[in-house]
């Protein structure tokens, strides 16, 4: 009788020092679930050696700027304004363009743009021999649904639950007035994108084998609002700044996370609100590489994500996560806070 | 006349009729036209509007398709690495053995792959790498004419680690290429095998994913100087094509990137749908429409016509009655216009008319203005010639009317008066004479004051009579007061006079009634002494002294007896007045009949008969009363009456008793002597009397506030009337 709690205790034991991520990455109570937050910035993808020595050849809807970029359309809708701003006072020309992460990193990898900008935490084949990232900030990713649904609050395991196919209907939760949600099935809708990198949907799910076979993928994010809007037992994620530039879709509604709104930037700066995304942007640094412009351009974004409203969309600046204890490499954002 | 003026003397005969139904057809046709141009462009922006909508859908639609259709190639790298033939032969040591050359299989499916009755049914593939563990390729699969693009003979580590365990979208050689690859892992952990799947994502790649053909193309579009890439219906959109160039014949909608982050392209999706087709269907529905609009157009155009007959018909008929009535009114002053058609007639009938009656009008308001300016003098003349002052104010009490004698009085002229208040110091005299508040406040309240006062005029005391009356609006409200004040000096002093009078006739009546009184009172004693004493006389001496003596004696004897009947009546008629007795309720039918039994001897001895009809009761005073109806019924014994009737019918306010009988009667010349005090018609010797009856009963009914007469003839008995009010008040007090 008196070796079972030892062996429980050695097993529990076992468990916690067999985890060296819990604490250091996002786990939470989804440890062995939830994915790592940050790639470690010291491995660098491995490329060959006349892709080292090839310099920046601006795409032809980047020739004679003095800076071209690529830009996630997360960053770009955030920093456009601020780069045109810049663009205007400096007197010089950047050629800017919209698109996804995947875009982005295709062109820095065939050396095309001066800058790529991803909403995503850099992943491991994102780290060219040469680039630099600086991170702009984080911002919450929101969970909503239908504006018909009253469940308005729910905790991070109950939205693993229903990813993960182990929820059924809404009127398993009920809302912060004790209302139990409808008795339909929830319908669950996720947008796996970006599957490589760390950070943002893989905080929740690790894999997408981890998602249950109920769940509904979509690849755009105008899709992903619209099935919400169209569908009342729907559930979907998003930055709020998306919501926001989608809004003519028609109206969702956010929900707390364990208690916090998405709005919520100081919950999200201590993970009391827990999911986020990585707004980060690129540099060159190698010989033959490096655009002074860039650099420049850089420092003035870094500085004047520091102004930026944080209640509006959820959003924590370098400045106030380094004051949270988030770890940093240089300008980039390595790791939560323990 | 130039053609044009033809052309409208021509237009103005045509008769309205069928003049209007021409010009309501042809507005009707106008604006039909007009209106369906612009009812087809609004019902085709709706449209338009409507399919874009649709058309998003579609878009939305077919980028899922697509979306599921790249997502699969990666289940199925996945599938196929787990088959048994796969492993199987990754495992066999020949695998190993190959290092130099590269096996390619063209119209052969490999052994590593599932045979063809499995992969009809997966995604369609065009190239599979098998790849060793040391990243070489090993073996190819072509299943295209096009062989293997070299670079990817050969792929870099880039390329294996971003399409390993995903679908990976990037550009190969100038192209879009789907790319997904999975390894299977040896013992250790390492890669042993990698299969890669490439797909260059063309026509058929794109057809492929939307599983049915529809008029709707997808296809993909470089971002940058936006060209097609591939579309899934090249014949109709081919490789190379700006997008501008396609504005003008599709519709595109569903623009998008790939989002999901596996896709390294600087492509959008895009879906374009032709509008000669979007263009064609709008056509038939608007041609439907306007078939529609056109039957609904005509019918309603038909009914405005029909209506438009009718109108103009009954505009004939009113056009002609007006010109009968225009002949008939104006008679020969009118100039009947024939000419044009019906609705020049009534507008020339109708000029002609309002003419007339603005002239006529004019003339009539010329005579009301003299017709009032008389008035107004005539009304003027009267109030200053009136011998009352008469002041009107408004109800702030300003005056705005001021006659001659009204200045007179107040010692001012009207120019200075009016607009001035009552209470202006200047009208003191106004307020001298009565209390204007108090009769103000009565005419507020509904209530005329007049008000008698005296005043100073000319240096004179005169005595005014002041009336204070509302002045009422046409509908009744108060708007003003009006004052009038009339010297009634002469009145006064009559008054004053007359009550001088009355009183010493009132005290002259007094001093008479207790003379009366007094003497008929006294004159008792020495007259029964002297009756006594002359009867004793006779008795003792008749016939002792000679004839002349005793009718002497008879004669003083008679004037004794005639002497205390006159005033025995006397001392009655005096105490009418000064032993009254108050008024009570008194039943008229029980007086009568006791009367009639007082005097039952009497009645007897006439051989007559009393009777009488219903009586009220009344307030009266009864001694008086039993005295006037005793008076009454014992003259009509007397004067050869024996059928006595009483009777009473109701008049206005009062009751008026009649005692009628069917003696001598009474001319009627006499009437008003036989009320009257020792008026006699008949000489003693006829009929006995001291003439005071009547007179008696006079001042009876008189007192009671009644009225006595009598309706009579010659032989045909008389009917003696008499009132008394219903609630009778003692007319005698002034004389108590």
């Amino acid at each position: 009788m008196k070796r079972v709690p030892a062996i429980v205790f050695l097993f529990i034991m076992m468990a916690f020092l067999a985890s060296p991520a819990m604490g250091a990455h996002n786990k939470g109570s989804g440890a062995g679930i939830a994915g790592d937050a940050f790639t470690d910035p010291a491995k660098t993808f491995p490329m060959p050696s006349e892709w080292m020595r090839k310099p920046i050849e601006q795409a032809d809807w980047g020739k004679g700027a003095d800076i071209t970029i690529m830009l996630e359309q997360d960053v770009f809708q955030t920093i456009y304004p601020l780069i045109r701003k810049y663009e205007k006072e400096r007197g010089i020309k950047i050629a800017l363009k919209e698109g996804t992460c995947g875009i982005a990193a295709g062109m820095l990898s065939k050396k095309t743009v001066d800058m790529g900008g991803f909403c995503c935490a850099a992943g491991y084949e994102d780290r060219l021999p040469g680039l630099r990232y600086h991170t702009l900030g984080i911002v919450s990713k929101a969970f909503f649904v239908n504006p018909e649904n009253p469940i308005d609050s729910l905790t991070i395991d109950q939205i693993r639950n229903i990813y993960m196919g182990k929820a059924y209907k809404w009127s398993e939760f009920r809302n912060s007035a004790g209302k139990p949600g409808p008795d339909r099935a929830i319908k669950a809708v996720a947008r796996l994108h970006c599957e490589k990198r760390p950070g943002h949907w893989r905080l929740l799910l690790d894999e997408n084998r981890n998602f249950g076979t109920q769940v509904f993928e979509v690849g755009s994010i105008p899709d992903m609002i619209s099935t919400v809007v169209h569908t009342r037992e729907a559930m979907g994620w998003e930055v709020l700044s998306m919501i926001e530039k989608y809004k003519e879709l028609g109206a969702v509604r956010t929900i707390k996370l364990g208690g916090y709104a998405p709005t919520d930037s100081e919950a999200l700066a201590t993970l009391k609100y827990p999911l986020y995304r990585v707004y980060t942007i690129t540099t060159w640094d190698a010989p033959g590489t490096q655009n002074k412009k860039a650099d420049a351009l850089v420092k003035y974004l870094v500085a004047e994500m520091e102004r930026l409203d944080p209640k509006r969309f959820g959003f924590v600046s370098p400045t106030r996560l380094r004051q949270a204890g988030w770890k940093f490499v240089g300008d980039e954002l390595v790791g939560e806070p323990k | 006349m130039s053609p044009s003026s033809n052309a409208r003397t021509f237009w103005g005969r045509i008769p309205i009729t069928p003049k209007m139904v021409f010009i309501t057809l042809l507005v009707g046709v106008i604006a039909w036209v007009s209106l369906d141009g612009l009812q087809t462009r609004y019902q085709k922006k709706i449209f338009n509007e409507y399919q874009a909508e649709r058309l998003k859908d579609n878009a939305r639609e077919a980028r899922i398709r697509l979306e599921s259709h790249v997502a699969k190639y990666h289940q199925a790298v996945r599938i196929l690495i787990a088959q048994k033939n796969f492993i199987d032969y990754i495992s066999d040591p020949a695998f190993m053995r190959h290092l130099t050359d590269v096996r390619r299989f063209r119209s052969e499916i490999p052994p590593w792959l599932p045979d063809a009755s499995i992969m009809r049914h997966f995604v369609p593939l065009r190239y599979a790498l098998l790849i060793d563990g040391s990243g070489k390729v090993r073996e190819i699969y072509e299943n295209s004419p096009e062989p293997l693009p070299a670079s990817l003979g050969s792929p870099s580590e880039l390329l294996r680690q971003m399409s390993h365990s995903q679908s990976f979208l990037t550009e190969i050689e100038g192209r879009p290429y789907l790319v997904s690859s999975e390894s299977v892992d040896n013992a250790d952990g390492l890669a042993s095998a990698t299969l890669m799947i490439a797909m260059p994502m063309d026509r058929d790649f794109l057809s492929a994913s939307q599983l049915v053909e529809t008029s709707a193309i997808t296809a993909l579009v470089s971002q940058n100087d936006p060209r097609v890439i591939a579309s899934s219906q090249e014949d109709v959109i081919s490789q190379g094509v700006a997008l501008t160039e396609l504005q003008k014949d599709f519709l595109v909608t569903g623009k998008s990137f790939f989002d999901w982050g596996g896709s390294e392209l600087t492509l959008q999706l895009m879906t374009f749908v032709p509008r000669k087709e979007l263009d064609l269907l709008a056509r038939s529905m608007l041609n439907s429409e306007r078939l529609n609009r056109a039957i609904t157009g005509f019918v309603v155009l038909l009914c405005c016509a029909i209506i438009m007959y009718l109108v103009a018909m009954r505009i004939r008929g009113i056009a002609h009655e007006l010109v009968g009535f225009t002949e008939q009114a104006l008679g020969g002053r009118s100039a009947v216009h024939k000419k044009g058609d019906e609705l020049v007639m009534l507008t020339r009938q109708f000029r002609e008319l309002t003419e007339e009656v603005i002239s006529a009008r004019e003339r009539l308001r010329r005579q009301a203005e003299e017709l009032l300016r008389e008035k107004t003098v005539y009304l003027d003349n009267i109030l200053h010639s009136s011998r009352m002052g008469i002041i009107a104010t408004d109800l702030e009490l300003k005056i705005k009317y001021f006659n001659t004698l009204a200045e007179r009085i107040c010692d001012i002229k009207a120019g200075e008066a009016t607009g001035r208040s009552l209470g202006d110091p200047q009208l003191k005299c106004l307020c001298s004479l009565f209390s204007l508040k108090d009769a103000i406040s009565g005419v507020m309240e509904g209530r005329d004051t007049v008000n008698t006062c005296e005043h100073i005029q000319d240096g004179k005391d005169v005595s005014l009579e002041m009336h204070v009356s509302g002045i009422k609006g046409k509908e009744g409200d108060l708007i003003g007061i009006l004052m009038m004040m009339m010297d009634v000096t002469e009145r006064v002093e009559a008054e004053r006079e007359l009550k001088k009078y009355t009183e010493a006739l009132k005290e002259s009546n007094r001093e008479l009634e207790q003379f009366a009184y007094v003497a008929s009172h006294d004159l008792q004693e020495p007259l029964r002494k002297i009756a006594s004493f002359t009867e004793l006389l006779a008795k003792r001496y008749r016939g002792q002294m000679d004839a002349d003596a005793d009718r002497f004696i008879n004669y003083i004897t008679d004037g004794a007896y005639r002497m205390r009947s006159l005033i025995n009546d006397l001392l009655l008629y005096s105490r009418i007045s000064t032993r009254a007795q108050e008024f009570v309720q008194l039943d008229m039918g029980r007086l009568v009949d006791r009367i009639s039994g007082d005097l039952g001897l009497m009645i007897r001895e006439h051989s007559a008969s009393v009777r009488r009809d219903e009586l009220p009761e009344i307030k009266a005073d009864p001694s008086q009363m039993g005295q006037l109806i005793q008076n009454l019924i014992g003259n009509a014994l007397k004067f050869g009456g024996n059928d006595i009737v009483i009777s009473a019918r109701k008049g206005e306010g009062e009751w008026v008793f009649s005692v009628h009988d069917n003696g001598i009667g009474i001319p009627p010349e006499f009437f008003d002597r036989i009320f009257l005090m020792f008026q006699r018609l008949h000489s003693k010797d006829e009929y006995t009397g001291t003439g005071i009856g009547l007179a008696l009963c006079k001042k009876i009914v008189e007192r009671h506030g009644g009225r006595i007469w009598v309706e009579s003839g010659e032989g045909q008995g008389s009917t003696f009337y008499f009132s008394i009010p219903e609630h009778a008040k003692d007319n005698s007090h002034e004389t108590k």
